[in-house]
Order: C-alpha cells, then structure tokens, then sequence
C-alpha cells in the first residue's frame, strides 16, 4: 500500500514539474538604467504585449546594478533582454545575445543642470559631475565629450557617483554636484517638479538606442517567434503606452554603422564592468 | 442556610464575597483589556510591518535579487514579534523563508497572527507575503498577569479575610450584647446593664437602645393605660354601634313600612325629580295607576303634567305654577279626566321635598279621588241648607207660637168686653120701657168702660202683630241694616216670652244702650234665638233656678255679645265638638246636632265673626258672639 502511495505521489510531483517546464516564465531582463520599480512599470506593456504572444507568463526584471545585470545576462537568466547599446555589443560578443532591434530614437546625452543659473562649462570646473552608472554608454560618452573640451576627469572635476539616476536630479538641487550626466529617456523620467528646476545645457552625443536581444540558446522556433513578436512590437496597442511612457517612439534592426560606433567602447564597457566587480 | 447562621458569620461571608467579586473582576478585566490591547497591538503591527516588507522587498524582487530578499527578511525576523515570513512570487513559488522550516519546532500553544498580502509594484504583482505575527508574548504576559492577580487575590481575600475578622468582632460583639438586652426587653425585664463606652456609631446606638428601652417601658405603662381606655371606648362604641344599627334597623323597619304604605295607599303618589332635565317621573305608587288609568311603565321618564300645564283647570294649573316657582306646596281641586275618559274630582297636593339640601331635589305629587266625596259634600252641604231653613222657620214657628199666645189674651179680652157690651145693650134693650136714668148712666159707663178696654186690647194685638210682622220680614229678608242693640234684643226677648214662659226661664238684657252695629239683623236674630233656645233645652236639666242673661259690650275693634245661663254647664268631652255637625247629646229630645254647627256658619260666613264657648267657674256656660264693628 505504502509503495502504491509513494508511486502516485511521485507520478503527481513528475506531472506538475512537467506542468512548470511547459509553462516556464518568460524572463525579460532590462539595463538598471533606472530604479527597479520604475522599470517594472514602464516595461509591464511590453510583458503584456509578450504574455499575449508568446500565451505565457512574462516577467521584467533588472539588476542591482550594471556588473550584475551584464553577470547575469551572460548566465542566461533572461529570455529576453533590454539594454544599453555598449553592454549590448559586449554581451552579444562576451555572451549567448543577438541583437534584434535598436530603439528609436536614439539616446541624446545630456549634460543637465539646474535652471535659472551660470550653466557654462567653466562651473564645473573644481566641482563634481554627478553619474548614475560609469559604465553607461551616456557617461562614457559624456566623460569623452567633455575631455574633448578640455574638461579632464579628477583633474578639472570629480565624477560623484549616485546610487541610481532617479537620484540625479536631487544630487543637482542639493548643489552636491555642478552638472550631471544622464540620457534624454532619463530626463523625461524625472518627475514634474523636479524637471522645471533642471535644464539640459548641451546635448553632447546622439548614441544608439536600447537594444532588444534575445537570448541565443533558445529553441530556433522560438527565438523566430520572439524575434518576430520583437520587431511587430511597435504596431501593438501596448507600444503606444509604451512608447507615451519611455519617449521612444519606435524600433529598427541595429545597423552596421551602430554596431561599429559601439565596437570602440567595448574595451572601456568591459573594463567599467571588471571596476564594478 | 444563610438564615441561619450568625450575623458575624454573615457579615464575614459577604464582605468576603464581595471582595472576591470585585478583585476576580477587576482582575478579569484588567487581564481581558490587556489582552485585547496586545492583540490590537499584533494586529496594528502587522498593520505597520506590511508597508515596510513590502517597500523593502520591492526592488530585489524585480531584481530578482533573492538573497536581498532573504536578508531583509532576516532583519525583519529579529523582531520579537515576528515568527515567520514567507515570500512567494507570483506563481507560487517560495523564494524566502524566514527563519527556515527546521527553527520552527516549538510551535506555541496559541496561533499566531497569520497576514497574507499581494506585494505589487504600481500595480504590478510581484508576489505573496505571508506574515506570521507570534502570541507567545501576548500568551505570556497574559499567563504572568495571571498569576499576578491570582497572587493579589489571594493576599488581598487573606487581608481582607483578618480585616473581617476584626472588623466583625469590634461591630458584632456589641450587636450581641444589645441582641441579649433586646430579647431581655422582649421578655419584658427593662434594665439595662451598664455597657463599655464608646463614643462611635456603636456607642451611639447603645445609648439609642438604652433610651430605646426606657421610652418602650414607658411606652408600654402608657400602651396599658391606652388599652385599657381603648377597651372602654371599643364598648361604648359598640354599644353606640349596637343602639347606631338597632336604630337603622328600625329606620329601615319604617323606610319599608313607609315603602308598603306608599305602594299601598289609597291616595296616588308619584315623585318627580327636579335635577335631571325635564323633571321626570321616578316613581309612581299603584294607586297613581288606578286613580289616573296610566301605568308606571308610560309614565315613568316622562315629565309629569302638573310641570307642563297639563292639568284642564286654568284655575289648579295657575295654582300650582305659583307654587312650584315659589318651591311652595298647594293642594287644588279640579275635574279632572282619567285616561278613559271619565271624569273624577282629583284633590292634588304637590309640596317639595328637601333631603340634606337648602334646594327641593323632588317634588312629591299626592292626588286622591275625591269625587264620592265631593258627591256626599254637595249632599251635606244640601242638607245643612235645609236644616238651617227648617230652623229659622222653627224659629219662626216658635215665634209665632208666641204671638198667637200673646194675641190670645187681648183679643179674649176684647171678645169677653164686647159678649159683656152686648149682653148689657140687650138687657137696656128688653127694659128700655123700664129704664131708668140711672141705670141708662151706669149701663154707658160700664159700656165706655167696655169699649175702653176692647180698643186697648185690639191695639196690644195689632202691636203684636206689628212686631211680628217685622221680626219675621228680618229673618225672611235678612237685609243688612243699622240696628241698636239693646232695642233690637227686647224684640228678640219679646218673641221668646212664649218659649221662656214653658220653659219656666227667664231672660234679662245687660246692653250698653249707645251701641249700635250695622248688621245682617234676621241672622243676627236667628242666631242668637238658637242659643237661647238651646240653653232652655240643654243647660237646666233637674234644676228650678233658670236664669239666661245677653250682654252685650264693645271695644274700638269688636263688638261682645255673650249669651249665659246658671245651668249645668257642658262636660269636658262634649265641649271639643261642641259646633261638630250632626253631634247631639239628646237625640231623644228631637235634637238633631246641626243648631250650634249652624249657629257658627252663620256668624263666621254671614256676620264675618266668631262664636266661641266656654264654662263658666262657678256654673253653667257661656257662648260668645264676637262681631266686627265696621
């Protein structure tokens, strides 16, 4: 009797484990380029929009930070994936990724202070530079621009780094820093209040937007269908709220010339990456 | 049980009793509001922990940062409070427990405070909390209150239990000292023996009791005294009450006689009442119905005739209207009609009747048939008529018995002259031849003589007849007319000389000759001949001396005429109805009661005056005739 019970028992927990494979979740991983919560609320239309064609359950996840987001993408954690456009050519080189599609339009970097004041270049000289993420593309691009314009790291300015972007902005109005870093995307994201005491002073750089990547060690069939979902994304309904939220208004596949622009800082993307370990 | 047991046993067990109540339940409460102040506290804390858990768990679970997660739950964990908490993503899945399964063995006796709520990022599910909030401390503290209040209790029933003891000793000893001296009291020994003073409520109520035992000794000499009065009192008042209700007894005894009277009697009598609208009828005897032919039962409720001008006779009915509006009483006579038409005389007295009260509260109706009554009335009244007509020609007879009497004498006389006149013309006549002058001389005077004599007596007869002629038009006219006594009596005396002469009496006059009266003269005459012609016949019975006098007096007012004799006088019992109609002590001697009955009437109705009588002290009696001078 015993043996017969333990037999059922195990026929049910085989049953309901294959019940789980069949019904894995779907797991999206997108860059901490913001707070985490904010990311789940600005990427729930594109699980939705998953969840409906894929008829699985989609979830959006992120990383506690960049190091840990790029550690976990090379584990594979995720399915699917939305990043920045320097870890995107690192992980698709270092990694199991294959960029599928680039957001559009592409990131203006910003160098934003606060409104109503001496914005020139020459205020930040002594003083800090407020970044959310070395490692970001905006920075890494920002830190270039401003070499370009005589302004050299721990020479002419600190780097003062906060804990997330959200964050930014506050770091301006407390006057711990004299200018931040940040995307266009990011900007918008800031709240009312705060975005009528900021002011973007120069739009440095127009980088690449977020890549979409899949991850390749999915089935074939698969992958075609999430690739196809991808690229359909925009005609959905959840596009439109997606894309009213985020400020991007589209999605290209990734051009060749992108791809070569990113090439030149995946040294710097990997040894940003190797700092934060 | 309770009954029976000693005051101090009973003062012991309720104070104690009470004691308990009060510290069980002020220990009950106090354990209770503890309780449910530490059970509001878990609930309020699991209140507090939910925001905290799921803020903090927010970020590493869209991280998928589980180890994050599983720190803070550890942080979380540390709270005494806080037993377990379980977090499971939205499919289900566990992704942290804290503390582990195996930590878990002690399972406390009572079950936690078990809270499960969705953890959500603007909306967005990312999973199930389960948050288990530990009672042991609750259970604890409230078991150490327990067996702290369970400890007060006990110290407290302990102290109280001594303080009772005491407490009951210092007040119940002298309770039952002043119990000894009140079953003393009730024994009826009032000496008080000399007690411990004291100066509280006890002293006091010892002093109470002493004063208390003195006032009852004194109270009970007096309660004797007053019983004994109340004893005495009791007997006079039940022997008041005894006379009281053989009284009433009696009283009722009347009111039924007096009810059996009224249901029998002859005359109708019914009652109306003046208070309620319309006066109505509330009682009519028998006889109502048999004299008036209407029943109880159509007349009671109605209003009576005599308030609603009912009665026929305008004279009775304006009779009565004064009365009722003066609340006087009357009595009319009238024709009046019974219910079938006959006619009947009705005597109808109406009076009211007064019952504790200043104003009449019933009007009592008396109505009797008096017809045969009338009948036999008019019947008497016809025969008084007569009997007074017979007497005044008997008065006349009398007096012309008298007149013929004393016509006799002188028309004899004249008769025996004129036999002599002519025996003596006859003898001149037969010797005329012979006739001498002398004897021709003594022959003309003896007829001078003669003729002298007829003329005389013929004169004294025509004076007679005079008289007569006058007496007898007086009491034939009987004209009112102005008369003086005295001249007037001597004509009456003169016509009864016949009658004094038979009856061997005599009559004598004392009249003031200055009075004079203007007078119905015949019935004067009349009445005053009755008089002396019944004193002729009553008073002198076996006696010779008969003596009659009429005097006559006057004063401003009146006139006295008193007729009396020297007879025998009338007895006691005669004398009452004396003028009674038809009352006659000598039948036998033709008397028919009705003289002096007639006499009356004639000087109340026809002289408008009054006869009394009365005897007189040494002998006889005396009538008197009492006239109006104007």
């Amino acid at each position: 009797m015993r043996v017969f019970i333990l037999a059922v028992t195990l026929s049910f927990f085989s049953l309901t484990a294959f019940g789980q494979t069949a019904n894995l979740e779907v797991l999206i991983g997108v860059v901490p380029n913001m707070s985490a919560r904010m990311i789940s609320t600005q990427y729930q239309p594109v699980a939705e929009y998953f969840e409906k064609g894929l008829g699985r359950k989609v979830a959006v996840t992120t990383g506690t930070n960049f190091p840990n987001f790029y550690q976990r993408a090379l584990a594979n954690e995720f399915q699917l994936m939305v990043t920045a456009p320097n870890l995107a050519t690192v992980s698709q080189a270092d990694g199991n990724w294959e960029a599928v599609a680039v957001f559009e339009p592409g990131i203006p970097g910003l160098l934003v202070g606060m409104a109503g004041r001496q914005n020139n270049l020459e205020f930040l000289r002594g003083k800090k530079l407020a970044v959310a993420n070395p490692q970001s593309l905006v920075a890494l691009a920002g830190i270039n621009w401003l070499s370009s314009q005589g302004f050299v790291n721990n020479r002419d300015y600190e780097i003062l780094r906060i804990a997330n972007d959200d964050s930014l902005g506050i770091s301006l109005r407390t006057g711990e820093a004299a200018f931040a870093l940040m995307s266009q995307g990011e900007f918008n994201a800031k709240d009312t209040e705060l975005k009528k005491i900021l002011t973007p002073i120069n739009t440095f750089v127009k980088l690449p937007g977020f890549f979409i990547m899949v991850n390749a060690n999915l089935a074939t069939s698969e992958k075609q269908k999430m690739n196809a979902l991808i690229l359909d994304f925009p005609k959905s309904e959840q596009a439109k709220q997606f894309f009213s939220v985020t400020g991007f208004t589209g999605l290209q596949p990734p051009t060749d010339d992108q791809l070569k622009f990113l090439d030149s800082f995946m040294e710097a993307t990997r040894q940003g990456l190797g700092q934060a370990k | 049980m309770l009954t029976s047991w000693s005051f101090r046993k009973k003062l012991i067990f309720i104070w104690l009793t009470v004691q308990i109540i009060i510290t069980v339940t002020t220990a009950f409460l106090l354990v209770k509001l503890t309780t449910d102040s530490m059970e509001t506290d878990i609930v309020y804390q699991a209140e507090q922990i939910k925001p905290v858990l799921s803020s903090a768990v927010v970020t590493p679970l869209i991280q998928r940062d589980y180890a994050s997660v599983i720190a803070i739950l550890k942080e979380l964990v540390t709270s005494d409070n806080i037993q377990e908490i379980i977090i499971e993503d939205r499919n289900g899945n566990l992704i942290a427990r804290e503390p582990p399964e195996a930590n878990q063995k002690n399972k406390p006796s009572i079950s936690p405070l078990v809270v499960d709520f969705l953890i959500q990022a603007d909306g967005v599910s990312l999973g199930k909390a389960t948050l288990t909030i530990s009672r042991n401390r609750l259970v604890e503290t409230r078991h150490n209150f327990l067996l702290f209040s369970a400890l007060i209790v006990i110290v407290t029933l302990l102290i109280f239990y001594l303080l009772a003891l005491v407490l009951s000793r210092y007040v119940t000893r002298p309770i039952s000292e002043l119990a000894a001296i009140a079953e003393n009291i009730s024994k009826g020994n009032f000496i008080f023996p000399e007690l411990a003073k004291r100066k509280d409520e006890i002293g006091l109520l010892q002093h109470a009791f002493k004063s208390m035992s003195n006032e009852i000794a004194k109270q009970i000499n007096g309660l004797s005294l007053l019983n004994a009065e109340l004893e005495t009192r009791v007997r006079d008042r039940t022997k008041s009450l005894q006379v009281a209700r053989d009284e009433l007894v009696q009283k009722v005894e009347q009111l039924m006689l007096v009810g059996a009277v009224v249901d029998n009697s002859y005359f109708s009598i019914s009652i109306a009442d003046l208070r309620s609208p319309d006066t109505p009828l509330i009682y009519v005897n028998p006889a109502f119905t048999k004299i008036t032919g209407f029943s109880a039962g159509e007349v009671l409720g109605t209003t009576s005739r005599v308030f609603q001008d009912g009665i026929t006779d305008s004279e009775a009915m304006k009779q009565i209207h004064f009365t009722l509006e003066n609340k006087l009483a009357c009595t009319v006579e009238f024709l009046d009609r019974r219910r079938d038409g006959e006619d009947f005389w009705n005597r109808l007295s109406v009076f009211p009747v007064l019952i504790e009260e200043n104003e009449p509260r019933y009007y009592v109706i008396f109505e009797e048939d008096i017809s045969a009554l009338k009948k036999v009335s008019a019947e008497r009244e016809t025969l008084l008529q007569e009997a007074q007509e017979n007497q005044r020609l008997q008065s006349l007879g009398i007096l012309v018995a008298g007149l013929a009497h004393e016509i006799n004498n002188p028309l004899g006389i004249a008769i025996t002259a004129t036999t002599h006149v002519s025996q003596a013309a006859a003898t001149v006549r037969k010797n005329a031849s012979n006739l001498t002058g002398s004897a021709l001389t003594d022959f003309l005077e003896d007829e001078e003589i003669a003729f002298q004599l007829i003329f005389d007596n013929l004169k004294r007869a025509s004076d007679l007849v005079r008289g007569f002629k006058d007496v007898a038009r007086d009491r034939s006219l009987d004209e009112k007319k102005e008369i003086n006594l005295k001249v007037y009596l001597q004509s009456i005396e003169q016509s009864l000389t016949p009658v004094l002469k038979k009856s061997k009496c005599t009559l004598s006059l004392e009249v003031d000759p200055s009075i004079s009266l203007h007078v119905n003269s015949g019935s004067l005459g009349q009445l005053l001949t009755n008089l002396v012609l019944n004193s002729t016949i009553h008073a002198f019975d076996g006696l010779k001396d008969r003596q009659l006098k009429i005097s006559g007096s006057q004063t401003l007012q009146h006139i006295f005429l008193k007729v009396s004799d020297n007879g025998n006088g009338i007895s006691e019992n005669v004398l009452p109805n004396l003028f009674t109609p038809f009352y006659t002590t000598s039948r036998r001697k033709g008397g028919t009661g009705l003289g002096l009955y007639i006499s009356r009437q004639i000087a109340t109705e026809v002289l408008n005056g009054s006869l009394s009588v009365e005897n007189l002290p040494e002998k006889g009696c005396e009538f008197t005739l009492k006239l109006p001078r104007y």
